[in-house]
């Protein structure tokens, strides 16, 4: 389930955070990012970690879906989402937590 | 329990050569998994390591280290089924998602990356080991175990930095009663490391292979010229991370994958691209110091912000980029730690090493004590020596020491009179360095020595400085570090002191250092005593210290190798443990040069 209602303030700074981590001006929150070929394994893992660590959520990369990433504009539907699941505190908890697998 | 660490990706260059044929072949090496190895952890000991490199005779191999494991388990009297756990140094299951975007990541991940390509390895190379005892290790959490539990310390920080891992170029750890934590990641998109590999093949050196001619290189350059565009390419950032925005003007697939737009920028911006063959200029030079200048800054900004951040005063290191000499010298003399320590192995090799100690400490198996000189490497019986003898007969004379002093008094003696002498005993060492087992060892007063190995022993660049290995008891004496100082490792480069400078060509740098190795005899006895006699011929109880192999060719592993090697090259005299061989009729034969007796020249 998504919600579709991200704000402007929310994709405006997903356009400034895409900038800044992937040096990449985005011209519209509909622009297709994959069609283009600008988002790989490398850049796609850096813009979710940047967006982990700006909104302080958690976005398990297995439970992303392609469409989840495909704009700005789905792109601050899937942090909207991860907010209510993940409220900060949780979040900073689940990253404290001791590494390894 | 028993863990086998393991690194390296098999087909990540085939995979490569499969989708972008007819590339440089230096550009093959812009991938991922090289240098694998095999490390054996008995109930928390490393008991065995070794590279892949070593047996397959191919360097920097990523080759499933089939050899180093069979070498790891005979040395420990093992058989497969006795191993608890394997463990491999690379964990991608977490970005399986990721890589599924592009058609050619995909494959990538499905055949070189995945838990199902490792599995598959196994099944070839290891038929019938346990699938649920095959375990992944996160890259940079491999490095961190691998220094962490080898550091002695129960508390420090940890700085992982390297080319990169799954998706990370540098990680910070807090090591803390047995426990790895995470506190920061810089991502790979702005990797220093993989910067520094960029500009070395730029200069027209080996991508993932020959950064440490790069930092031998510098030293000649002036870094003015070039400052500005690194200042302005590395941005240290006040959260103690980096940005290096040239690594990503890369937009296409194509580009991505060899750096094409950025190293097209380093043409613009800096010079043009030199060829392996062309002369090397003040230009690249100045290059080479501007770069390792960056390199230098952003180690300290690094490492600084997060001990400032944990109020750490010991610091450990690993992964490719801490094997940067240089890099680590200024760390040493910073003043930012009270104590460094740097794994030796700090390379993927390493990361083997790594991934076993990790699974060790999992179950609080580790005793992390301070690593002594790694001679986890193979040894040989003297029956195989012997039996390498008798197969050179005809090219060979050779004469039987009785004792290791004898060998070292004789040895002593050769290198007081301007021989250039192999020197090939006990274990085989773990990582880059040849620390003494198996080593090719000159007189460092010599003026002319550096020329000569280079040209007629080595075969490599003129350029490239000699590093000196010294007792424990005389560091501080030509060196400017105080008495005592350990490093065993070779692994940072210290000041020679003024006064003994010109004393010393053949191992100062341009710039007045070298990577000085101690040599004490708690770990390193046998060439402790030759450094002792050295002493007794030469008044310095040092010698140069370079690996014995020559350009491009793995670092000797037995004694056939160490006989062929001995005959292919310019060094004059061999010693295979206690036995001393010289070329069959050469110009520098037994009779006129060796003295009769030891006592000849105490």
């Amino acid at each position: 389930m998504s919600s579709n209602n991200a704000s402007d303030t929310l994709v405006n700074d997903i356009r400034i955070l895409i900038a800044d981590k992937l040096l990449l001006e985005v011209s519209s929150p509909d622009e297709d990012l994959l069609s283009s070929g600008v988002l790989d394994s490398l850049s796609l893992i850096q813009l979710l970690v940047g967006l982990e660590q700006h909104f302080g959520i958690r976005i398990p990369l297995e439970e992303m879906q392609i469409d989840d990433i495909r704009s700005v504009r789905a792109l601050a539907n899937l942090v909207e989402n991860h907010k209510i699941k993940m409220p900060l505190e949780t979040a900073r908890e689940a990253a404290a937590a001791p590494q390894g697998r | 329990m028993k863990v086998l660490g393991i690194s390296g990706f098999e087909g990540a260059m085939a995979f490569k050569k499969k989708h972008w044929p007819g590339l440089d072949e230096r550009e093959y090496r812009i991938s991922q998994g090289h240098d694998s190895a095999a490390a054996l952890v008995v109930d928390g000991v490393p008991v065995a390591a070794a590279a892949e490199e070593r047996f397959n005779r191919r360097k920097h191999s990523g080759d499933f280290p089939i050899g180093a494991i069979e070498y790891c388990l005979q040395h420990a009297g093992l058989d497969l089924d006795d191993v608890d756990v394997l463990a491999h140094s690379f964990d991608y299951s977490p970005y399986r998602r990721a890589y599924s975007l592009n058609p050619i990541t995909r494959e990538l991940y499905d055949n070189v990356f995945s838990r199902n390509a490792l599995l598959a390895l196994a099944g070839k190379y290891l038929p019938g080991f346990p699938e649920e005892r095959i375990r992944q290790v996160k890259h940079h959490l491999a490095h961190a175990a691998s220094a962490y539990y080898t550091s002695g310390w129960d508390e420090c920080l940890v700085m992982v930095i390297d080319g990169m891992g799954e998706a990370q170029s540098a990680s910070a750890y807090l090591g803390r009663h047995g426990e790895l934590s995470s506190i920061a990641e810089i991502s790979a998109m702005d990797s220093i490391g993989v910067l520094y590999s960029l500009i070395t093949l730029h200069l027209g050196f080996d991508f993932n292979s020959d950064e440490y001619k790069i930092m031998g290189l510098a030293p000649y350059g002036d870094p003015s010229r070039f400052r500005s565009f690194f200042q302005e390419a590395v941005q240290l950032r006040s959260d103690g991370s980096i940005r290096i925005p040239v690594l990503g003007l890369n937009r296409t697939r194509e580009e991505r994958e060899n750096y094409l737009a950025t190293r097209r920028c380093l043409s613009e911006r800096l010079l043009p691209a030199r060829h392996p063959d062309d002369d090397i200029t003040d230009e690249h030079r100045d290059l080479a110091a501007a770069l390792q200048e960056c390199l230098d800054q952003t180690m300290l900004h690094i490492c600084g912000h997060f001990g400032s951040a944990t109020g750490m005063r010991r610091l450990t290191l690993a992964g490719g980029v801490a094997l940067n000499c240089t890099a680590n010298g200024h760390l040493l003399r910073s003043g930012l730690f009270d104590e460094l320590y740097i794994q030796p192995a700090a390379g993927d090799d390493g990361s083997a090493l790594g991934a076993a100690l990790y699974w060790a400490g999992q179950v609080g198996e580790v005793s992390n004590v301070r690593f002594p000189a790694p001679f986890l490497g193979p040894a040989h019986c003297i029956q195989e020596i012997e039996s390498a003898l008798a197969s050179f007969d005809a090219e060979i004379e050779v004469r039987r020491c009785q004792t290791l002093e004898e060998s070292c008094a004789l040895a002593a003696q050769l290198i007081a009179d301007g021989r250039v002498i192999a020197w090939y005993r006990g274990r085989m060492e773990f990582g880059p360095r040849a620390l003494g087992h198996r080593s090719i060892l000159a007189d460092p007063g010599h003026p002319e020595m550096r020329d000569r190995i280079n040209a007629m022993v080595k075969m490599r660049e003129a350029f490239r400085p000699f590093a000196p290995a010294v007792s424990i008891e005389q560091v501080h004496r030509w060196f400017d570090v105080p008495p005592g100082t350990e490093l065993p490792y070779m692994i940072a480069t210290v000041n020679v002191r003024t006064e003994f400078r010109a004393e010393l060509p053949a191992i100062t740098h341009v710039n007045g250092s070298a990577r000085v190795q101690t040599v004490s005899p708690l770990d390193n006895a046998a060439f402790h005593t030759l450094l002792k006699a050295a002493g007794r011929t030469t008044g310095r109880e040092m010698v140069l210290n370079t690996s014995f192999n020559v350009k491009g060719q793995p670092i000797v592993n037995t004694p056939r190798e160490a006989i062929e090697t001995f005959l292919g090259t310019g060094i004059e005299y061999l010693f295979l443990e206690n036995v001393l061989i010289g070329r069959r009729g050469a110009n520098v034969g037994f009779a006129e040069n060796v003295p009769e007796t030891v006592e000849a020249f105490r």
